[in-house]
């Protein structure tokens, strides 16, 4: 059947249409896909988890005992960026510079931890600056949970579940991202399955109704 | 549409790839996770802490257990040791808490009419008191102030730096009656600590002891705990306490007193100083029965009481000779432990009027009243202000009398104070701030200090009082701190009441009341009501949107008449009648008749607390949309108070004006057997039953009366303890987001409160009773709701619940056309959550409903899931009594019992197989979670068994 250049317009009118009406509309809807959004700290979750060997805990301190893991206060930073304030490679190649130009070696801040510094009002040499108000870092969230539904991290800890069955593998993360969408399949899913076992030894059977997470 | 040569499927998967296109492509601005750089020791986002403070929404002084989140409070519970509220909380007290995120309370002061800084208002002061010792100053207040010991103190040494200073108090409604005739009789002017828990026969005229009179959740604790086997009723009006009266005697006011009369005569066997033939002559059946119970009182000595509400010295005290004689000074009456909820003086503001009229004050501090609202004679009271040379009004809210005020001192809303209070002698209570206060505003002891030339903080001044009249070194230790944090972590301190030297009863002449004429035409009965209280939480929206647990009217003063004064009038319920006064024709109040039986005919009962200029705010109050029907540009309901001349009764005239106002009630029908159910007659089952004193009762069979059944919560609400105080609906408003509708949709039918209180009207050969039905979703095990779901949104949980899933729901009200109860509510709308202020009291555990969606009672499946994790944290099962509901922790009357019906020995299992169980609708076989116990009637005769566990 002969088709004119007219019909193949017409053809692709009603698709591109409606994916520009789509696009439109997914704009709106939150993304839940691997999304690893821009921080006002690089901080690496594989430096510190994978290398440095510390525990989720250290900083996510209210994941075992409370509703939200928490975010860690640049207090907690603190307690090793008081002394550990430049990477080491950037530490290394002002040594090596400084003993090329034959001076003294230059205290180097990496432009992230000045970022952390300032958030607690502390100059470079970490004195109280008092032009510097003490204000939030702003974090950007990684993992979207919906609103409609409650959860637990600290139910979930004890219970057995680690940080990586819902939050993949941040220890291997350079910059963080979610790498799965938390969707009601998959925690119902692991809730049906009941895989995980009590301090007893005995298999948890999850509760599976509507309100455990919806009310 | 589809293309030619396309399939469908071609077409859908084009499309699906577009939507995975955009997905990875597209992001938005990520939402942003605030972290202070300050570590904070104890609080962690999310985590609630409790603090222990005291209530302020009236004077009664109950202890509340503030829940803060995230640095703001979110809920008012009973605290459970506290001596006077035992863990209730009315009300008042539920919705105290909305009062601090009132975006109209004062955020700094003001002086001639502009916003200003505190020290411009002690430079107002120091204008005023410029002449130093000379200058006239006056205080005037109410009780609260003056039962602050520090705020008290304060004010002491304010005054003392002049040679002419007075504190004045009063209260709305006074009981200085109460205090001054025992100065008469007992050579004490104070109101005594009553105990309603000791007494076993209470006589009560006109005092509404469980609803408003002096301490209603201490009494309704009282009360509840320990029965009294015989409770005696005089009354005009119907009020919450002659609902649960076993014996309700309709007399008005002045009938009341020739009662007491002939009650006391008949007692004490003393002469009867109204004439016989008079008393008899007016109510001859109830002079007849009280002088029949006269009886059982003097054989209940020493555990019998009369109380009385009638604001005459006289009246109160031959009712004090009464209680002498029956022997409760020092049983049921504490007269060595004073209460100090009232200390009004009946005569200060009448001699302040005179005083000022004289010209014979030049600073007039006013704190926490609001005479030109508040007084009978307000409108006298608005001219003589603006005559005072200076008027500094401390407040929270620009009210009739701030409107007057030279300055406007703000008052710190005290949930964000530091503050302290005795309600009782000996009880020293403390209030500690649960958030932040506003910068600009001080409580009223910093505005006195400041003013007394020692400004100091709130916290520095009740430490100081505290360390100075309270701790007790060779009591408390040799610290003063751990003290303080002691008290601070209790709430409160009692102390040993230093015992005055004995105070004799002295009966020195014969009592002469004066024969009050007998009356044609109406006496108005002003009362506090349920809800408002004194008035001072007049312009709360919870409040005015809590239906009155009698007439069930919300958002409106409405007139109460009985079925034959209503006939007399022609009137109907909503019928606009106008009350003006005898004398004076020009001073009248219009508002709409409500018809209550019960009543006394010659009687029209309206509310107090209403009508505040305040409430102009709610003129749009309630969702907008095209239909809507706004209010008028008015306040809400009308102030009798200028209809009043002495205490809280008048005489007036009636007059029916021809016009209507749809009342918003949430209850039309009294009589439980004119329910219809779709266009029948109700089934013959009644929703509240009684229990006769003599008759037995078969035990509900739904409940197995052993083994081990699954998990199953349930609920028990004893209708027997329940007074209708409707404390459990506003708890759970403040628990679960519940919004308030304004009365354009309460018209329609369409109020969201999930807990509602049902009334139910009997006419009984005895009389009127009124009996109260908390109603809420029953947790049915064959719902009705959940089979006709289309998207299976309301559904049965493993543990009983049935859960109402908003994400699901779709909208299509099938579960609550199918509801037997009608205990489901719709969003109609997005109610108004454009406050932001307001909304910092949304409980974040509890999702906010959005439009469209149905929702209903959850049992606080949230609370549920708390003690759950709690239990689980602790390494131990859940136990009985580990899950309270809002409602039911707020019930001083201890009416509503929680836990597992599948545990033979639960608390609530052993309620639920009680002889006086019963469940609703039996018929439709819904097999409901919520079980109610039924009323006892025991009409006089000797006492019932309520304890039939």
């Amino acid at each position: 059947m002969p088709r004119g250049p007219a019909r193949i317009g017409v053809r692709w009118l009603a698709p591109l249409a409606i994916l520009v009406a789509v696009v439109t509309l997914a704009a709106a809807i939150p993304g839940g896909r691997a999304q690893a959004p821009s921080q006002p700290i690089a901080f690496s979750h594989r430096l510190h988890v994978s290398d440095l060997a510390l525990a989720c805990g250290y900083c996510h301190t209210l994941a075992a005992i409370d509703r939200r893991a928490g975010m860690p206060s640049a207090q907690t930073c603190m307690n090793c960026h008081r002394f550990v304030v430049a990477g080491s490679a950037a530490v290394r190649e002002e040594q090596w510079r400084a003993a090329r130009e034959d001076r003294r070696v230059r205290r180097v801040v990496s432009d992230d931890l000045a970022t952390l510094y300032r958030a607690q009002g502390l100059d470079d040499r970490l004195n109280p600056d008092p032009t510097l108000a003490s204000a939030p870092i702003a974090w950007a969230r990684v993992t979207q949970f919906p609103a409609l539904a409650y959860m637990h991290h600290g139910a979930h800890t004890r219970a057995g579940v680690a940080c990586r069955d819902c939050h993949g593998p941040v220890e291997r993360f350079e910059v963080t991202r979610a790498p799965r969408a938390l969707t009601m399949g998959m925690c119902v899913d692991c809730h049906r399955r009941g895989r995980y076992e009590g301090p007893d030894g005995a298999r948890l059977e999850p509760p599976l109704d509507c309100v455990a997470c919806h009310r | 549409m589809i293309p030619e040569g396309w399939s469908r499927r071609d077409f859908l998967r084009a499309a699906g790839f577009a939507v995975a296109a955009t997905v990875a492509g597209c992001s938005r601005e990520p939402e942003r996770v605030w972290v202070s750089p300050l570590r904070d020791g104890d609080t962690a986002p999310g985590r609630r802490a409790h603090y222990a403070t005291t209530c302020g929404g009236c004077s009664a002084g109950c202890g509340v257990l503030a829940s803060v989140r995230d640095g703001r409070p979110l809920k008012l519970e009973g605290l459970p040791e506290h001596p006077l509220s035992r863990g209730g909380l009315c009300a008042g007290g539920q919705a105290w808490l909305l009062g601090l995120y009132d975006e109209h309370r004062l955020r700094e002061p003001r002086v001639r009419g502009r916003p200003a800084a505190p020290q411009e208002v002690d430079a107002a002061i120091a204008a005023a008191t410029a002449a130093g010792r000379r200058t006239r100053v006056r205080l005037l207040s109410h009780s609260d102030l003056a039962a602050s010991p520090t705020t008290r103190a304060w004010a002491q040494r304010f005054l003392a730096r002049f040679d002419d200073a007075r504190h004045d108090v009063y209260d709305v409604p006074s009981l200085a009656a109460v205090s001054q005739s025992h100065g008469v009789t007992h050579g004490r002017a104070a109101i005594p600590h009553y105990r309603f828990d000791r007494a076993d026969v209470v006589v009560s005229f006109d005092a509404d002891f469980l609803g408003t009179w002096l301490s209603p959740v201490e009494f309704t604790g009282q009360y509840a705990a320990t029965r009294p086997a015989l409770h005696v009723q005089v009354e005009s009006r119907f009020s919450l306490t002659g609902t649960k009266a076993d014996v309700r005697l309709v007399a008005s006011p002045a009938e009341s007193r020739r009662l007491l009369d002939a009650l006391a005569a008949a007692v004490g066997g003393w002469p009867r100083s109204t004439p016989k033939a008079v008393a008899d002559a007016d109510r001859p059946a109830e002079a007849a029965r009280i002088v029949a119970l006269a009886g059982r009182l003097a054989a209940a000595r020493g555990r019998a009481l009369v109380v009385c509400g009638i604001d005459d010295v006289e009246v109160q005290a031959l009712v004090n000779d009464l209680n002498e004689a029956l022997g409760a000074y020092g049983r049921t009456i504490e007269l060595e432990r004073r209460s100090l909820q009232r200390l009004g003086d009946a005569d200060a503001p009448q001699r302040l009027a005179e005083e000022l009229d004289a010209g014979g004050c030049d600073l007039l501090v006013v704190a926490g009243v609001n005479p030109v609202y508040d007084r009978p004679d307000g409108t006298a009271w608005a001219e003589r202000l603006s005559r005072v040379p200076s008027l500094v009004v401390i407040t929270d809210r620009l009210d009739e009398t701030a409107a007057r005020a030279l300055a406007v001192a703000a008052s710190t809303h005290p949930l964000a104070a530091w503050e302290d209070q005795t309600p009782v002698e000996g009880l020293y209570c403390l209030r500690q701030p649960t958030t932040s206060p506003p910068a600009y505003t001080r409580t009223p002891a910093e505005w006195l200090a400041a003013w007394a030339g020692a400004p100091a903080d709130a916290l520095t001044l009740v430490r100081g009082q505290w360390r100075d009249h309270v701790y007790d070194p060779a009591r408390d230790g040799p610290s003063f701190d751990p003290f303080w944090t002691q008290a601070l972590r209790a709430g409160f301190v009692e102390r040993a009441v230093p015992v005055p030297e004995a105070s004799t009863h002295r009966r020195t002449h014969r009592r002469e009341l004066a024969v009050v004429p007998r009356e044609d035409g109406f006496t108005l009965v002003a009362y506090p009501s349920v809800a408002l209280q004194d008035g001072r939480q007049g312009d709360n929206p919870w409040l005015l949107e809590l239906p009155d647990p009698l007439t069930k009217v919300m958002w409106d003063s409405a007139a109460s008449l009985s079925p034959g004064a209503a006939r007399l009038l022609e009137v109907a319920d909503g019928d606009l009648v106008r009350l003006s006064m005898i004398e004076r024709p020009d001073v009248f109040v219009d508002v709409p008749v409500v018809v209550q039986p019960g009543q006394h005919d010659a009687i029209v009962a309206a509310p107090l607390g209403f009508g505040q200029a305040a409430t102009r705010r709610f003129t749009g109050v309630g969702p907008g949309w095209i239909g809507r029907r706004p209010r008028a540009d008015a306040p809400v309901g009308a102030n009798v108070m200028p209809l009043l001349t002495t205490g809280l009764t008048a005489r007036v005239h009636v007059r029916r004006l021809g016009l209507r106002r749809e009342l918003a009630r949430t209850q039309r029908h009294d009589s439980q057997h004119d329910v219809r159910l779709h266009g029948q007659h109700a089934p013959p089952e009644t929703p509240v039953r009684h229990v006769a004193a003599d008759s037995g009762t078969t035990p509900a069979a739904t409940v197995a009366p052993s083994g081990r059944q699954p998990l199953r919560w349930g609920m028990v609400i004893d209708l027997d303890a329940c007074t209708g105080c409707s404390a459990c609906v506003l708890a759970c408003q403040a628990e679960n987001n519940t919004p308030t509708v304004g009365p354009d949709e309460v018209r329609r039918h369409r109020e969201m409160h999930w807990l509602r209180v049902d009334r139910y009207v009997e006419e009984t050969p005895a009389g009127v009773e009124i009996a109260h039905q908390p109603m809420t979703c029953h947790h049915c095990a064959r719902a009705p709701c959940e089979s006709v779901c289309p998207v299976a949104a309301t559904v049965r949980s493993a543990d009983g619940l049935n859960q109402q899933i908003y994400a699901r729901c779709v909208g299509t009200r099938y579960c609550m056309n199918n509801c037997p109860l009608k205990v489901r509510r719709f969003n109609w709308f997005e109610h108004a959550r454009d406050d932001a202020l307001r909304n910092l009291a949304l409980n974040p555990d509890v999702t906010v409903r959005s439009r469209g969606v149905a929702e209903k009672c959850t049992f606080c499946a949230h609370r549920i899931q708390d003690a759950r994790l709690a239990a689980r944290r602790d390494g131990r099962p859940l136990a009985d009594g580990d899950v309270v509901p809002a409602c039911a922790q707020s019930c001083a009357a201890r009416a509503i019992t929680f836990g597992d019906l599948g545990d033979p020995d639960s608390r609530v299992a052993r309620a639920a197989r009680r002889p006086r169980a019963y469940t609703l609708l039996d018929s439709l076989d819904v097999q409901p979670a919520l079980h109610y116990l039924a009323v006892v009637r025991s009409d006089g005769r000797p006492a019932p068994e309520r304890d039939d566990a």
